[in-house]
């Protein structure tokens, strides 16, 4: 039963991860449009 | 410029000619092709363990030789032309429908002969017992058809890059799954004695898959071929 | 910057702030959802990675179809910027793809014992892997933009067309150990609003990845840089 628990922390944590991430991302583009 | 059906009919016949003409004269393709399945069929055939193996066995390796003996010289057709200097001035005297219709033609006759030369042989070579010799027939009509209207269209997007034959087969292969499957489960089941109803959902897929490829070629043939 | 236009700006940053906070949240509850919520599928184990698995496979269908949408677009305006747009969506496209193979290979071993099979499924997924993957070696041997926009736009269309005979046509031609619980009244309630969910969350996820990825690819594109 805990082996769910557990897949279920790693995926939100991996998630979480990628949408940071892509947060960011979406920061510098924001900032190389500006700059044009 | 005025255009009658009849000189559009008329270029794909002039272009077809040529490239059998030229054919004719140098054997360029048709070495390439009949070379390649007559070896990979003597080798095959050279192993006891393959000769009068069922048909789940023999059907895959039927094609096999089909596929790669297309792959090894169905490209031939446009990347002659470019490498020739000839392309321009076909560009300039004919309409790209016609020429591509032309080489579909060319490209669909060597396939056809190819056929006509290596399955009674491998038939014979294999001892392979056909059970439903016009289902059979039909699979390796509409499949051959199959490979070559998309050999041809890879051919002329092909014969524009550079790396060509490795790019040939690598952007062929995948459009071609379809008609693998389709037409290795159909000859299976041909062998095997399936009824005619049985094996015509293959011959559906082939015939469809076939038509698409050469109304696709159709309307995107005229991009690929007046980019210089 | 006037007045009018710096409202337009900060109108612009909340609306996209918005969306992407949503799907910040959403996806968050979609994967408590699939581990808390949803009950296990039909007597197989690890069923929450279809909430993931499904979504993606969809998600690359979609980016296939958006890439070659782009493509005629681009054949018939000839604006590179539409050409940006079908590379980005192939390339998210191939991404989903790899991760979909994944995910089913990974779901296969655990249920079946064997990771890859050449189910008519997988045989699909992996046709579409090698789809995208011809389709980046063909824009890798091109040179110059519009030469390259315009050929490898041309196999993506046909890749297109190719598409729903792998997806459509090939597995229901024949038996599949993938799941048929896609077919009409066979899921449970619970399952199928996860499921729903996820593919919206999914699709808005990639929707917002591919217009980063197309705002990098003009930026470069601007800049005369190769961007893809």
């Amino acid at each position: 039963m805990s082996d769910r628990y557990a897949v279920m922390a790693v995926t939100l944590i991996v998630w979480i991860g990628v949408f940071l991430y892509l947060l960011r991302l979406d920061a510098m583009v924001r900032e190389l449009r500006n700059k044009k | 410029m005025a255009n009658s059906s009849s000189t559009w009919a008329d270029g794909c016949w002039a272009v077809l000619r040529k490239d059998i003409q030229s054919e004719f004269r140098t054997r360029y393709a048709f070495n390439a092709v009949v070379v390649f399945a007559i070896t990979t069929l003597a080798v095959v055939s050279y192993s006891a363990q393959v000769v009068g193996a069922g048909s789940r066995l023999l059907s895959p390796l039927l094609w096999i030789i089909i596929l790669f003996s297309a792959m090894s010289g169905l490209s031939r057709t446009f990347v002659r032309e470019e490498d020739a200097g000839t392309a321009n001035t076909l560009r300039l005297v004919a309409e790209p429908t016609a020429v591509y219709v032309g080489k579909l033609l060319f490209n669909t006759a060597l396939l056809a002969v190819l056929d006509v030369l290596i399955v009674p042989l491998f038939l014979v070579l294999m001892d392979v017992s056909v059970g439903n010799l016009f289902l059979f027939v039909v699979i390796l009509i509409t499949g051959s058809a199959s490979i070559a209207a998309t050999a041809t269209f890879v051919a002329a997007i092909v014969s524009k890059a550079s790396v060509r034959s490795a790019l040939f087969a690598v952007l062929s292969f995948p459009l071609l799954v379809p008609v693998l499957v389709a037409a290795v489960q159909g000859t299976e089941a041909s062998l095997r004695g399936a009824s005619i109803p049985e094996g015509m959902p293959f011959v559906r897929i082939l015939t469809a898959f076939a038509g698409a490829m050469v109304a696709v070629g159709l309307l995107l043939f005229e991009h690929v071929w007046n980019e210089a | 910057m006037s007045k009018e236009a710096e409202l337009e700006g900060v109108k612009q940053s909340v609306v996209s702030g918005a969306y992407k906070a949503f799907v910040g949240v959403w996806m968050t509850g979609v994967i408590l959802a699939a581990f808390l919520y949803s009950p296990e599928i039909a007597n197989l184990k690890g069923t929450q990675i279809v909430y993931f698995h499904v979504p993606c496979a969809w998600l690359a269908s979609l980016a296939f179809l958006g890439s070659g949408i782009y493509a005629v677009l681009y054949l018939r305006r000839q604006n590179l910027e539409l050409d940006v747009k079908s590379a980005s969506a192939a390339e998210l496209g191939l991404l989903f793809c790899v991760l979909a193979t994944v995910t089913g290979a990974v779901f296969s071993k655990a249920n079946w014992g064997m990771a890859w099979n050449w189910d008519p499924r997988q045989t699909t997924i992996a046709a579409l892997l090698l789809m995208y993957l011809a389709y980046f070696a063909l824009r890798s041997a091109l040179v110059g933009a519009e030469k390259r926009a315009a050929i490898s736009g041309v196999y993506a269309v046909a890749a297109c067309v190719v598409m729903p005979f792998l997806v459509f046509v090939l597995p229901r031609a024949f038996e599949s150990l993938h799941p048929t619980v896609v077919r009409r009244g066979g899921m449970d309630p619970e399952i199928a609003v996860v499921l729903a969910a996820s593919t919206l969350g999914f699709t808005a996820f990639g929707v917002w990845i591919f217009r980063l990825r197309v705002a990098l690819g003009s930026i470069a594109l601007s800049r005369m840089e190769e961007p893809l």
